[in-house]
Parts: C-alpha cells; structure tokens; sequence
C-alpha cells in the first residue's frame, strides 16, 4: 500500500448559525494518482467537507494531514499545493480575469506591459492545454460563470497543485464539454502524479472517470466503492436507501388540453411558439447556442431583438420584468445567487419581494407577520433554515428550494424555469419535477430552459430545440428521441 | 458551502474594532505630543461635559450629526454612495439664508418654514441630480455627488460675498446676517444649541420605522443588498435610485439651513465644516439603521468637542482636531470599499 498524499482524520463541522453539523468525524486518505468522485445528496456535507480540506472552513475537530505533516491553521492550502475550486467562484467585478488569475500570488512588484503580455500569455498557454480559450481582459462583471470556472481552474493550474478539489465542476456544463474536463483532469492526474476530488450529482460521470467513489449522507461518510464494484443502481440505493424516499418518480405527464387559452405566445423572435394553459414547454441548447438569450428576452430583463411577446392575450413586448410579473409571470433564473436571491439578506427577506404590500395591511411591516409568512412556506414546501438566518449559509440546492417556493407561491400564470435543477440531487430534482407538474395542472403555461436536454424528457409536454441562437424544431416530446434531440443541437440534420 | 465572512457595513465588531482603533491613535496622539498629558487627557474626556456651554455646544454638534447621519443612512441603505454631503449642506446654507434676505420678516415663523424647506429643496435638488443622471446615464452617484459637492462649495463661497449677499464689512468672508426674525430661538446661551437641531429625534423616529417596518424601506434594502435581485423581483430600481439619494440630499440641506439660521445666523465660509463627511462615519457606525444615528452621532460629536476642548486646553495646534477626526473617518471608512466590491453579482 503507498504512502497516501493526503488523509482526513476524524473532521468535523457544526455550523454555530443553524447547529447543523455538516461533517461527522470524516476520515478518508487520497492517493497520488488517483480520481475521488464525493457524491451525496443536497446538504449532506460534501461542499463543508472540501472546504475542510481546501482551508477554507476551519474544522470544529480533526485534522488534514498532507505528506506526514498536519496541516496548521495559519498554512496557506494553496501554498502546500491544495487547490479548491468552487461551484462559484468569488471575484471582484472591476478586475480583470488575468488580475485576478495572479492575485494574492502576483510575485513582482510592479508589471510592465511587455510583462503582462507574457503573463497573459503564459495563462493562455495553460489555459490551452485544457481546451480552454479565454479572453483575459474581460472584467469580472462581464463573465459568465462559465468563464470564470475556467478562468479560477486555469490561475490555479498556473500554482502546480498537487491536490484539486473541484465543487460540482460540470453542474453548468452541458455533456460532451463535461465529458472533456473530467478525461482532461483524469489524464493531468495520472501524468502529474496528482490528485484530484471532484463532487457531481451525475452518477455516470462518477463511474466513468474516477478510481474511487465516496457517497456521503447527513454529514457522514458512508461509502468508498470503486466503480468496478458498484453500478448505477447500486450507487443509487447507496445515495438514497429505499426508506429515505418519499416521492414515487414518474407521476403521468398531463395531457395538453387543445383548446386550453393561449397564456404565453412569441412571434418574429429567435423562438417562436405558443403555449397554452397547462403546458410544458422545454427549451433547450448547448452553452451559449440560445437558451442564455432566451431567458434574458422571455422573462423582460433584456430587449428583444425582434417580434413581440404576448402574456394572456396581451402585448407585452419590451416591457420590464415588473409588468410582466403583473401579469403572473414567475420566473425562477439560473443565476440564483447573483439575481434570484439576496444573499446577504435574511431568508425571510428572500421570500417577500412580492408580498411586502400584503403582509403590510395598514403599510407597516412587522417582524412576526413576516416570520409567520416564512414558517408557512416553509411548511408547504420542506424548506430549509430559520428566518433570520443569512441566505448564504443555506446549501446551493436549498436556496434553490428557496428560489422556487417563492416563485411557485405566486400562483403564476405563466412560469419561467431557467436551469431548475442546476445542483439538485436526484431526491431533489424528483420533487421538483412533481411540482412542476402539480403547477401545470393547476393551469400555468411553464416554460423550462435548460441546457441538459434529458431532463426535458422526464417533465415536458412538447421540446424545442435550438442551435446558432435560433429555435430549429419544436414537436411533442414523444416525437424526439435523446439521439434526434441531440443531432439537432449540434447543429447535424437528423 | 460559500464563504461564510460576515457583510462589513453590517458588522458590529467591525465598527467596535474601528472605533477602537480611532481612540487608540487619538489618546496616543495627545499622550505623545502633550507637554501635559494628564490634563489634555482630561480635558479631552471631561471637557465636552464640564459646562452647559460645553454641553449646549455637544447636543447641537450631535443633533446636526444626526440629521446628515439619517441623510447618509437613507443612501447607503439603498446602495447609492453619496459622498457630496458637504456641498448638499452647504447649498442648503445658502438657500435658507437667501430666502431669509427675500422673504418679508412679517412671515414669522412661516418664513422660517419656507427657509428651511428651501434648504431641503436645495440639497434634495444637488442629490437628486446625481439620482438622475445614475438612472439616465448610468453614472455612478459615488463619482457624481461628489464632483457636483465638490464644485458646490466654491460656487456658494462665490455667491455668499456677490452683490446683494455679501457683507459689506466684514474681516470673514461671509453673507449679510438674515433678519432677526429668521434667527430660531437658542437654548442654553451662549452655546450653539438652537430648538431647530431638535427636529433631528422626531426625524429619528420617522425614518427609523420607515426603513424598517414599511413595504418601502423594505424594498430600498433589498435593493442596498442586492440591485440585480431587486430589479428581477419587478422592484423599480429607478425610483429607488433617484430617491433615496435625493432625500438624502434634502436631509443634508435642512443641517445646512439649520445652522445658518440656529447658529451663524448669516452665511460663513466653511460653516458646515465636516458635518457631511462625518454624518458619513455616523451612518457607517449606525450599519445604516436610523435606530444606531442618534447614539452614533453622539459618539463622533464627543470626539469633535473632545479635540476642541483639547486645543483651546493644551498648546496643541489648532489643526490636531481635524487630525482626530481624520484619524476617525479612516478608520471607520477603510470598510466602505469592500461592500462596494460585493456590489457585483455574487457576494461572499
């Protein structure tokens, strides 16, 4: 047996905010060489646990022992070669990628300009090496998630780590660029000698690409299989044993009622369609192919570029997102941290935007209406927290819980979802999928962008495809199959 | 798990630290540099205290504090940096004082009241123009309101020694006084303490429940902690960019008008000197919530009297009081950077 380059002893974490203990008494070794997959369901620790070992979360007990050494609390992870990457990582708006890229490690005292083209070529060099072509110069406001992923994976690969925690690195990437950063990340540890932990929530990408697999549960590590001893279902029953689950998947797909009202219409637009009463219409493209664009154009938070929108049989083209929400639109959006929350504001605030004028019966808001108000969507829908607890503890899949219960209790007319499952576990996505359902049926157009085409399947009444910014082909979902859909967004013929 | 480091404008220990840190240099400063620590020790801790003038001099120096601390607050609060309180109280000076040369002295306590309206108007008026162009043009209000402060000021220098206002003899450069008829009767003479500065409680309350408690401060909060989430919330983020910023502007003037009329009774150059950077560090201590400004206007106006008492005490140069609140402003605005770098989409 080698020596390991990395081993957990007994780490634990009980966040004093809410007594949640997120890990209990976690102890792993990792190897040189090797590819851990950490699954677990939303909340069950394995964010906490990497942040334990990337140094950004100090541990109530237990420590981090990397060659022999404990690792001390005033180390520096990445100076000892610990890299973390988070599932967003932070960055400061007003600097630009390759400043940030060399921040806190810049190593000269002052850069010249021939200097800083080296630098920023030196960073396209490795930033090429892992198929990623990144425009340095761009501001941090002006990037994408996307694009700050690769550019904070690239700064970091710059330092030569020998331990990469990667935070649900493919949560936004659609499957073929997915499948080229884990076999990228996979060859770089073998070659290198490194290693790497990466968390997912799709367990084929864990059995495809690593040597090991850990599953974690309500803060415990309790499993570490290799993926020749487990299979799908396997992985499956070990994530959720058959008395956690509460849900039946597969309720019945409503069926479109034909004369239902027209509640949702475009016309002259990159993707024209009409979606009556009850319906579920799910949009899909790869990355940057569409869906971004039209969930900016559909929800009234950018102009149209062309044609015009209707809501309920009126014209609302152009209008701002605060009319069309008076015309019962809910829209759930993919950014949930920078535009579907306040993060630094209590969970309570979080709720209320809508409510403010109906929880102040005479124009005074108090406290306890307000908690109240919380306690019953809480109730209704399994929240997470306490009111006024910060939005920011919360884990990433109970904000968006958080996110959709709001939206959901509007009763809208018409519901936007853009990327609903966007770090959901399995448990998770099959009650989002139920509410989605529960909510047609009640009689709201919904709408769902995404960009992991399958997921359409489980919970669309009709699927749209698109490809070079516009919709190519819109039908019923029975008509596609995972291969036809997946021709059209690459641009082939069928 | 995102990172869990608290928000610094709303950090209590953070504001302790700061204030802490201030103190320190403060004593240490007077400790150094006296020939006589013991009792510039004293009189900085005693003397703001040791008299009613003193205490006259305190209250009124703490109410006006309050006043552009709410006015701070309000902007803050909703996200908009305004940093041209100075010139927004100074403008209010010279339009109460205007209309106080105007105005028949028959009006009476009428006139008083359109004065000081006047006052509002004119710097609700300079802070609303930098709401404005922030919804038109998209110009950041921290740069606009202070460049429009900035060129303010030597615009009512200009205006306060010009024909029909300046003093015809005088060795100061300021206005002619306003009738007496505008004066608004002092409180414990011959200190600076006017019955106007008292409206700063009322005005306490009143913001205090509608920042709080009211659909609309709600909404001018959310906006403070996260713009883009209050625009896709259907928030009008214009309205809320013009208004706050601008009765924050109105809030400035009226410690303006107030002055002139509570306390100089004519235009003086430099009358406001500091009220508006401090009622800054009073909203920084206060975390923006109107219930913190009166005790945190407190706080800074003893350490004001503090230093004065000091240099009129000690042979220290006149220029240690402005040393003091330098010392404080640093400390406690070292802090407003980082909330405006979580001004971005994510936070933390």
């Amino acid at each position: 047996m080698p020596t390991p380059l990395v081993r957990l002893q007994g780490l634990s974490k009980t966040w004093p905010d809410n007594g949640v203990v997120a890990c209990d008494h976690v102890s792993l070794d990792l190897y040189a060489g090797e590819v851990l997959a950490l699954l677990g369901e939303n909340g069950a620790g394995k964010s906490t646990l990497m942040g334990l070992l990337g140094g950004t979360i100090r541990p109530d007990s237990g420590e981090v022992i990397l060659d022999g050494r404990p690792v001390g609390p005033r180390d520096r992870a990445l100076d000892l070669g610990i890299a973390l990457v988070p599932q967003h990582p932070p960055f400061s708006p007003d600097l630009t990628l390759w400043e940030q890229a060399v921040l806190g490690d810049e190593g000269f005292p002052w850069l010249g300009r021939r200097a800083r083209e080296r630098l920023i070529q030196s960073l396209g060099d490795t930033a090429a090496a892992w198929g990623f072509s990144l425009d340095w110069n761009l501001r941090g406001r002006d990037a994408g998630p996307l694009v700050l992923q690769r550019a904070t994976m690239t700064a970091l690969f710059r330092r030569r780590p020998r331990l990469l925690i990667l935070d649900e690195p493919t949560a936004a990437l659609p499957a073929p660029e997915a499948e080229a950063l884990l076999s990228g990340v996979a060859s770089w540890v073998k070659a290198e000698k490194t290693a790497v932990v990466f968390i997912t929530h799709k367990l084929p990408e864990a059995l495809a690409w690593a040597d090991r697999i850990a599953v974690m549960r309500a803060g415990r590590l309790v499993s570490l299989v290799t993926p020749g001893e487990t299979s799908l279902d396997d992985l499956g029953a070990r994530l959720f044993p058959a008395q956690d689950r509460q849900h039946p998947r597969g309720t019945p797909l409503p069926a479109p009622d034909p004369a239902a009202p027209v509640l949702f219409e475009t016309r002259g637009t990159r993707a024209d369609f009409t979606l009556r009463a009850g319906e579920i219409l799910g949009l899909t493209s790869l990355r940057g192919e569409g869906a971004e664009a039209l969930e900016e154009e559909l929800t009234g938070m950018s102009p149209l570029p062309a044609g015009c929108l209707h809501m309920d049989g009126h014209d609302v083209t152009n209008q701002d997102i605060g009319a069309l929400r008076r015309r019962g639109l809910s829209y759930v959006p993919s950014d949930r941290m920078g535009r579907g929350s306040s993060p630094q504001s209590p969970l309570a605030s979080n709720v209320i935007p809508y409510r403010v004028n109906e929880l102040a019966p005479r124009g005074f808001l108090r406290r306890r209406t307000i908690r109240g108000y919380f306690h019953e969507l809480k109730a209704k829908f399994g929240l997470a927290g306490e009111p006024g607890q910060r939005l920011v503890t919360l884990s990433g899949g109970n904000i968006q819980k958080l996110i959709l219960a709001r939206e959901m209790e509007q009763g809208p007319r018409v519901l936007i979802l853009a990327e609903p499952s966007w770090g959901l576990d399995q448990e998770a996505r099959t009650i989002l999928y139920d509410l989605i359902r529960q909510v047609a049926r009640g009689g709201t157009a919904v709408v769902v962008l995404t960009s992991e085409p399958l997921e359409l399947f489980e919970v669309c009444t009709r699927i749209g495809a698109l490809a070079h910014g516009r919709l190519q082909a819109l039908r019923p979902t029975a008509e596609w199959t995972p291969e036809s859909l997946g021709r059209v967004l690459l641009g082939f013929p069928e | 798990m995102t990172s869990r480091r608290s928000n610094p404008l709303t950090s209590l220990s953070g504001t302790l630290v700061a204030l802490g840190l201030a103190l320190g240099v403060a004593i240490t400063l007077l400790v150094v540099l006296s020939p006589n620590p013991g009792g510039a020790l004293r009189a900085f801790f005693v003397g703001p205290v040791s008299s009613g003038l003193a205490w006259g001099n305190l209250i009124n120096q703490a109410l006006l504090l309050t006043i552009t601390g709410l006015g701070a607050s309000v902007a803050f609060g909703a996200g908009s940096f305004n940093l041209g309180g100075e010139g927004q109280t100074y403008t209010g000076g010279l339009a109460a004082l205007a209309l106080a040369l105007v105005l028949p002295p028959a009006w009476g306590v009428g006139g008083i009241a359109v004065a000081l309206l006047g006052g509002i108007g004119a710097g609700a008026l300079l802070g609303g123009l930098s709401g404005w162009l922030k919804v038109r043009f998209d110009a950041d209000e921290m740069i606009t309101t202070f460049l429009l402060s900035a060129s303010a000021v030597p615009l009512v220098d200009a205006v306060m020694t010009g024909p029909g206002i300046g003093a015809v003899t005088s060795m100061l450069i300021q206005s002619r006084p306003a009738p007496q008829a505008f004066w608004l009767p002092g409180l414990l003479a011959p200190s600076n303490l006017h019955v106007g500065v008292l409206v700063a409680l009322p005005l306490v309350v009143v913001l205090g429940i509608l920042i709080n408690h009211t659909p609309w401060g709600y909404r001018l909060r959310l906006i403070g902690r996260n713009r883009d989430f209050a625009r896709y919330a259907g928030i009008s983020t214009g309205f809320y960019a013009l208004v706050p910023v601008g009765l924050s502007g109105g809030l400035h003037g009226l410690a303006g008008a107030l002055g002139v009329l509570g306390t100089q009774h004519a235009l003086v150059q430099g009358f406001s000197a500091g009220w508006g950077w401090n009622g800054i560090a009073v909203a920084l201590i206060a975390r923006t919530n109107p219930w913190g400004v009166l005790p945190a206007a407190f706080l800074l106006a003893f350490l004001d009297e503090a230093s004065r008492a000091v240099v009129l005490q000690g042979q220290f140069p006149f220029q240690l009081s402005a040393l003091f609140q330098a010392a404080i402003l640093f400390f406690i605005t070292a802090r407003l950077v980082l909330p405006r770098l979580g001004r971005g989409r994510r936070v933390g």
